[in-house]
C-alpha cells in the first residue's frame, strides 16, 4: 500500500483519470489529492483535465426544439397504454 | 415504471422521455454527426423503450436504461452499415497513444495567472469539441460520449455497452487521447504555435 506521502508524479498521474471520473476508492482517492496538494505541477494538470471534462459534459445536452419534442409526444401518444408483457428485443 | 400508480403507463413514460430528451439527443447527435439521423435514432430508441418497458425492473435506472438502447441501437445500425469496425484482440490491449494536451500546452516557468493550457480551453468552442468527438473511431466514440459527456460511471458504461470494465477504461483513456491530439492538430492549422516557440513572459 502506497503511502500519501510516498507516491510520485508517476503514480499520480496514472490515477488520474480515475479520480477525476470518480472511480477511486477512498484510500487511493486521499492518496492522489495529498500528492496533488505538495505537486504545483500535477495540480495543474489535474485542474487542467477537470476542466477538460466540464468542456465536454457541456456539449453532452442539446436543447430540443418543440417539433422534435412534439414528434416524440406524438410518436407515444400512438402506444397502446399497456407495454407488452415480457418483451424483450 | 410500469408499476408507478397515478397514471397512465403511456403519460407517465411520456414525461420521463421528455425530461430526458436533451441528454438523448446530445448523446445521439455525437453519435451520428448529424441532426436527421440523431433525431430518428432517439424516436427508435423511445420506440423500443416502449416495447421493452416491463423489462425495467427499476425505474431509478431508467436513464442508463435508455442510454443503453439508444447506443445498442446505434452499433447495431452502424454493424449493418458495416461502418462499425470491431477492434481485433491485438488492438484491444495494445497501447494507445499517449497524447496529452496539457503537455503540449503547459509551460512550468510561466507564472500561474498566464497558463497557456488555461487559454487554450478558454478559447475552444462548442464546435471544436463536437468536431474531435464526431472524428473518433465508432468504438471508442461511444465510450467518450457515455462517460465523458454523459457522467457514466465507468461499470454504468460497461453494462449500458455489454462490455468488461478494463475494456471501457483502456477505449476511454484512447477516446481521449485520440480527442485531445484532434484538438491539438486542429490548433496548430488554426495557427496555434507549438510549444516551443511561444516566447517566455519577462518583466521588462
Amino acid at each position: 500500500m502506497t503511502t500519501p506521502a510516498s507516491m510520485t508524479c508517476e503514480e499520480a498521474l496514472a490515477l488520474l483519470a480515475e479520480l477525476i471520473d470518480a472511480e477511486l476508492g477512498a484510500d487511493q482517492r486521499q492518496a492522489v489529492e495529498h500528492h496533488l496538494e505538495a505537486c504545483r505541477s500535477c495540480y495543474s494538470r489535474a485542474e487542467f483535465e477537470r476542466r477538460f471534462k466540464q468542456r465536454l459534459a457541456q456539449i453532452g445536452r442539446r436543447d430540443v426544439d418543440a417539433a422534435f419534442e412534439g414528434r416524440i409526444r406524438s410518436l407515444i401518444s400512438r402506444f397502446d397504454d399497456t407495454p407488452p408483457a415480457g418483451a424483450v428485443d | 415504471m410500469a408499476q408507478r400508480p397515478g397514471g397512465r403507463h403511456s403519460e407517465l413514460f411520456e414525461r420521463e422521455v421528455v425530461a430526458l430528451l436533451p441528454d438523448l439527443l446530445g448523446a445521439a447527435l455525437r453519435l451520428e454527426k448529424n441532426r436527421a439521423d440523431a433525431e430518428d435514432l432517439v424516436a427508435e430508441c423511445v420506440a423500443a423503450a416502449w416495447q421493452r418497458l416491463p423489462t425495467l425492473r427499476d425505474p431509478a435506472a431508467f436513464r442508463g436504461w435508455m442510454f443503453r438502447i439508444l447506443s445498442n441501437r446505434f452499433i447495431s445500425q452502424c454493424r449493418a452499415r458495416a461502418s462499425y469496425r470491431e477492434l481485433s484482440v491485438e488492438e484491444e490491449v495494445m497501447e494507445g497513444e499517449d497524447f496529452s494536451l496539457f503537455l503540449r500546452l503547459h509551460q512550468p516557468m510561466l507564472l500561474w495567472w498566464s497558463s497557456p493550457e488555461e487559454q487554450f480551453l478558454d478559447r475552444l468552442l462548442r464546435e471544436d469539441l463536437e468536431r474531435a468527438v464526431d472524428a473518433l473511431p465508432e468504438c471508442f466514440r461511444v465510450v467518450v460520449v457515455l462517460v465523458d459527456l454523459q457522467s457514466f460511471s465507468y461499470q454504468e458504461a460497461a453494462d449500458a455497452l455489454e462490455l468488461p470494465i478494463g475494456t471501457v477504461r483502456s477505449r476511454l483513456a484512447r477516446g481521449r487521447a485520440l480527442l485531445q491530439k484532434s484538438l491539438w492538430l486542429h490548433a496548430q492549422d488554426a495557427g496555434v504555435r507549438p510549444l516551443d516557440r511561444i516566447e517566455p513572459v519577462t518583466r521588462t
